[in-house]
C-alpha cells in the first residue's frame, strides 16, 4: 500500500500482549484513515452501552493516509473513544510531531482493548513494539513524563502521555503530545488512566511510501506556491497571533461568550486577545510537522504570581477561561493554560465549569464556603487554583472534575451548564451564528465547533459570509461542512489548511485538493465525489453508533439561555437560536428521522448496514 | 457626518491617531468605500468589514454616528 503503512498495531493491555494486523485495503478506501478508521473498529467492536472507563472500552489512535507524507499540515492523527463524559464517542485531534512519529514507525493506527494490571507505556520503533512498566512515571506531570521518556528510549522518539488528571480519571483530562499539544476533549486521558495506560511513545525512520512521487510533489509546490503568493501581502494572523486574534472578530460579532454565557460580547477582550498576547508573552511561533501557517504560540509569563511557560493559549481558551469567567487577566488565563498542559486537562471544559460555578455562586446556588475560596467573576487567582486543584482532584477541584453538567446539577441547576450532549461549546455564540447551533447540536461528540466549524461561513467569510442570522436553509451548508471535516481528519490533515487552500471556495465545499493529495499519495483513484461521500459515511457511521448507544433528536439540544434567551447586548443583540426549526431541516437532508435516527436506505447507500 | 472607527490586528496601521479607536469626519452620502480610501487602505489588504456589528459590502452609504470595525480575516481553535 502507499500513503497507508498497510498496518495497525493491536494492543491488548490485560494480556499484555501486542501483535500486528493487516489494515485491509477496502476499509482504508471507504474510510480513508484516522477518524474514518476510528468509527470503523468501534462500530465493529466497541458495545455501544460500555462503561468508558471500563476494561471493556476501546482507545484507538490513528493517522490518516496523508499524515507524515510532507503534505501541507499532513502532522495529525486523532484519538477515539466512547466519552466517560458524555457517553457519546469521541474524536479527539492533535498534530504537533508525534503522528508522523507513529506513521513512520510503521503503523496507521494503534488499538487499545482491556485494561493493564499496572502502569505500562507502550513503545513503538520501527514496527517493532513492547509494553514496559510505567510505574516511576505514574504522578509525574506530562512535561516531565515526557524527557523521562525520552530519556528511557531514545533522544529523537516523540511521546504522548496522561498527566496526573487523566491518572485521577478527571473526567476531561487530555492526552498531551510533544508536550504542548492536546487530543483535548470529552475525557480521552481519563480513559487511558483507567486502562493504566501512562503513555506511547515512537520512534520512526521509515518514509512514507508515495504511489506516484512526482504527481505528489508537482502537487504539493503548486500549493505552497498559491499560498505564498495570497500571503505576500496579508501575512496571516494566524501565524502572527494565534488563535487567539479570533476574540477580536467573535467580540465585533457580539458572539463572543461571557459571563458563563450570559452575553456575548466582554469589556475586557482587547485584553486577553492575539495581538496583546504577542504585545506581552510571545517568545515566538510555533508549527507542526509540514505547516507553512505556524499559528502555535511558544509564551513565557514571567508576571508575580502567574510565572511559567510552554504553548497557548489558543482562542478556545480565550474564551472558556477568559471573557467566559469574566477574567481580563491575560497572565492568569495564560498560567491556568500551562497548567492544564502539565496536568493534562481540556482547557474548554476546564474554563467552561470554573464559569458555570462562578454564575453559582453568584446567585446562591453554591456556597463560596464550601468551594473552599472566593469564587467572583474576573477572579484570575480563582481560576488557576482551582484548575490545579481539579486536575490533582483536591477539594473542590473533586467536584468540578465531574464537568459543568454533574456540577451544575449537584447543586439543582443543571440549566446553567452550557453543554450539549454534557460537552461545553466553543467559543461561538450561537443566537448570533444559528448554524453553528445547528452544528453544536448534532456534532457526534458533543458541543464542538470542530465538527463542520460554520463560524467560517457565517462569520469569517469563507467562502463568503451568509447571513449569520438565517436559520431557514441552513442544514445543508452544516451537513457539507461536517462531512468536509469528517475528510479532513480522516486524511490526516489541519482545517486551518485545508478549508481555505484544499478545497472548493463554494459553500458545499467540494475537497478537489484533499482528492489530488491522496491520489498522488494512495493511488486509490478516487473522485471528488467519492471523497466527499467517504465523508457523509463517516459521520453517519458516527451517528449509528450513538443511536445504539441511546442518544436520538431529544440529545440534539442547546439549553435554554440560547434558544430562549435573546441576547441581551452587541451586535448580536435580541436573537435566540432556532434550533427545533433547524434540526426538521437537518434530519431530512441527512435522510434521518423525525427522531434523528439514520434511515436504513440512507445507510446502505453508504453501504453501512 | 461623524463616523467612529475602530482598526484591529495589521488594519490599525492605517490609524491616523496610532490608537485603534478614533472618529472621522466625512461628508454626507459617502460610503464604507470612501473611508478606506480617507484611510488610504489599499485593496489589496484583506479586511473583515462590519458597520454596527454587521458584516457589510464597500458599497454601503454610511450614516452620522455610524461605528465602522475593520480586522483581518481570522479563524480560531
Amino acid at each position: 500500500m502507499h500513503g497507508w503503512m498497510g498496518k495497525v498495531l493491536r494492543v491488548d493491555l490485560t494480556a499484555g500482549q501486542v501483535r500486528d494486523e493487516e489494515l485491509d485495503p477496502r476499509v482504508a478506501r471507504d474510510f480513508i484513515g484516522g477518524r474514518g478508521l476510528g468509527i470503523h473498529y468501534l462500530l465493529k467492536e466497541l458495545d455501544p452501552v460500555a462503561d468508558p472507563l471500563s476494561a471493556e472500552n476501546m482507545l484507538i489512535m490513528a493517522t490518516g493516509p496523508l499524515t507524515g507524507t510532507g503534505a501541507a499540515t499532513g502532522a495529525r492523527y486523532m484519538v477515539m473513544t466512547k466519552s466517560p463524559l458524555t457517553g457519546a464517542i469521541t474524536t479527539s485531534n492533535s498534530g504537533g510531531m508525534f503522528p508522523t512519529e507513529l506513521k513512520r514507525s510503521g503503523y496507521d493506527a494503534v488499538i487499545f482493548t482491556g485494561k493493564s494490571n499496572r502502569p505500562v507505556y507502550l513503545w513503538i520503533k520501527d514496527g517493532q513494539a513492547e509494553l514496559r512498566p510505567a510505574d516511576e512515571l505514574w504522578g509525574l506531570d506530562t512535561a516531565k513524563t515526557t524527557d523521562a521518556l525520552l530519556e528511557a528510549t531514545e533522544a529523537k522518539a516523540r511521546v504522548t502521555c496522561i498527566g496526573p488528571a487523566g491518572e485521577n480519571l478527571v473526567l476531561f483530562a487530555a492526552i498531551m503530545n510533544d508536550k504542548h499539544r492536546a487530543a483535548g476533549r470529552s475525557g480521552v486521558g481519563a480513559v487511558m488512566g483507567a486502562k493504566n495506560l501512562k503513555a506511547v511513545v515512537v520512534r520512526g525512520t521509515r518514509k512514507v511510501p508515495l504511489a506516484d512521487p512526482e504527481r505528489f510533489k508537482e502537487f504539493h509546490s503548486q500549493v505552497i506556491g498559491k499560498f505564498k503568493e495570497a500571503t505576500k501581502d496579508n501575512p496571516p494572523p494566524l501565524r502572527l497571533h494565534g488563535t487567539a486574534v479570533t476574540a477580536m472578530a467573535t467580540n465585533n460579532f457580539g458572539v463572543l461568550p461571557t459571563k458563563n454565557w450570559q452575553q456575548g460580547e466582554f469589556d475586557g477582550w482587547e485584553d486577553i486577545y492575539g495581538v496583546t498576547l504577542t504585545e506581552k508573552y510571545l517568545v515566538r511561533n510555533s508549527a507542526c510537522f509540514s505547516c507553512p501557517i505556524g499559528c502555535g504560540r511558544r509564551t513565557k509569563v514571567e508576571v508575580p504570581g502567574f510565572e511559567g511557560e510552554g504553548e497557548g493559549p489558543e482562542y478556545e481558551t480565550i474564551y472558556s477561561m477568559g471573557s467566559n469567567c469574566m477574567i481580563n487577566n491575560l497572565a492568569a488565563v495564560t498560567k491556568a493554560n500551562y497548567v492544564c498542559n502539565e496536568l493534562g486537562l481540556d482547557t474548554i471544559t476546564m474554563g467552561a465549569t470554573v464559569a458555570t460555578a462562578m454564575e453559582l455562586v453568584d446567585r446562591g446556588y453554591l456556597s463560596e464556603e464550601e468551594v473552599g475560596r472566593s469564587l467572583k467573576w474576573g477572579d484570575g487567582e480563582a481560576l488557576v487554583e482551582l484548575t490545579r486543584q481539579t486536575g490533582m482532584r483536591e477539594g473542590f477541584g473533586d467536584k468540578l472534575a465531574q464537568g459543568s453538567l454533574r456540577l451544575a446539577t449537584e447543586y439543582g441547576h443543571p440549566e446553567l451548564a452550557m453543554v450539549s450532549k454534557g460537552q461545553e461549546f466553543a467559543g461561538y455564540d450561537p443566537r448570533g451564528s444559528q448554524g453553528m447551533g445547528l452544528a453544536y447540536a448534532t456534532s457526534p461528540i458533543g458541543a464542538s465547533h470542530m465538527r463542520g466549524d460554520p463560524a467560517y461561513f457565517e462569520l469569517l467569510g469563507v467562502p463568503f459570509n451568509v447571513d449569520r442570522f438565517e436559520h431557514r436553509g441552513r442544514a445543508k451548508a452544516v451537513a457539507d461542512w461536517q462531512d468536509l471535516f469528517c475528510v479532513i481528519d480522516s486524511a490526516g490533515l489541519c482545517v486551518f489548511f485545508s478549508v481555505r487552500n484544499l478545497a472548493e471556495p463554494q459553500l458545499d465545499v467540494p475537497p478537489t485538493g484533499i482528492t489530488e493529495y491522496l491520489n498522488a499519495a494512495t493511488g486509490a483513484d478516487y473522485t471528488v465525489e467519492e471523497v466527499m461521500k467517504a465523508g457523509e459515511r463517516i459521520f453517519n457511521a458516527e451517528r449509528l453508533f450513538l443511536a445504539r448507544a441511546g442518544f436520538a433528536r431529544k440529545d440534539d439540544a442547546l439549553p435554554p439561555r440560547l434558544t430562549e434567551e435573546p441576547m441581551p447586548t452587541g451586535a448580536s443583540k435580541g436573537h435566540v437560536c432556532h434550533l427545533d426549526e433547524m434540526l426538521d431541516e437537518y434530519y431530512e437532508v441527512r435522510g434521518w428521522s423525525g427522531d434523528g435516527i439514520p434511515g436504513d436506505e440512507r445507510l446502505s447507500g453508504l453501504d453501512l448496514d | 457626518m461623524l463616523i467612529r472607527v475602530g482598526l484591529f490586528a495589521n488594519l490599525k496601521d492605517h490609524s491616523p491617531t496610532g490608537d485603534s479607536r478614533f472618529e472621522v469626519e466625512l461628508p454626507e452620502g459617502a460610503s464604507l468605500a470612501d473611508l478606506f480610501i480617507l484611510l488610504e487602505i489599499p485593496d489589496s489588504v484583506l479586511r473583515v468589514s462590519l458597520v454596527n456589528g454587521r458584516d457589510t459590502a464597500p458599497d454601503r452609504i454610511l450614516n452620522n454616528g455610524d461605528e465602522v470595525v475593520l480586522f483581518p480575516p481570522v479563524e480560531g481553535g
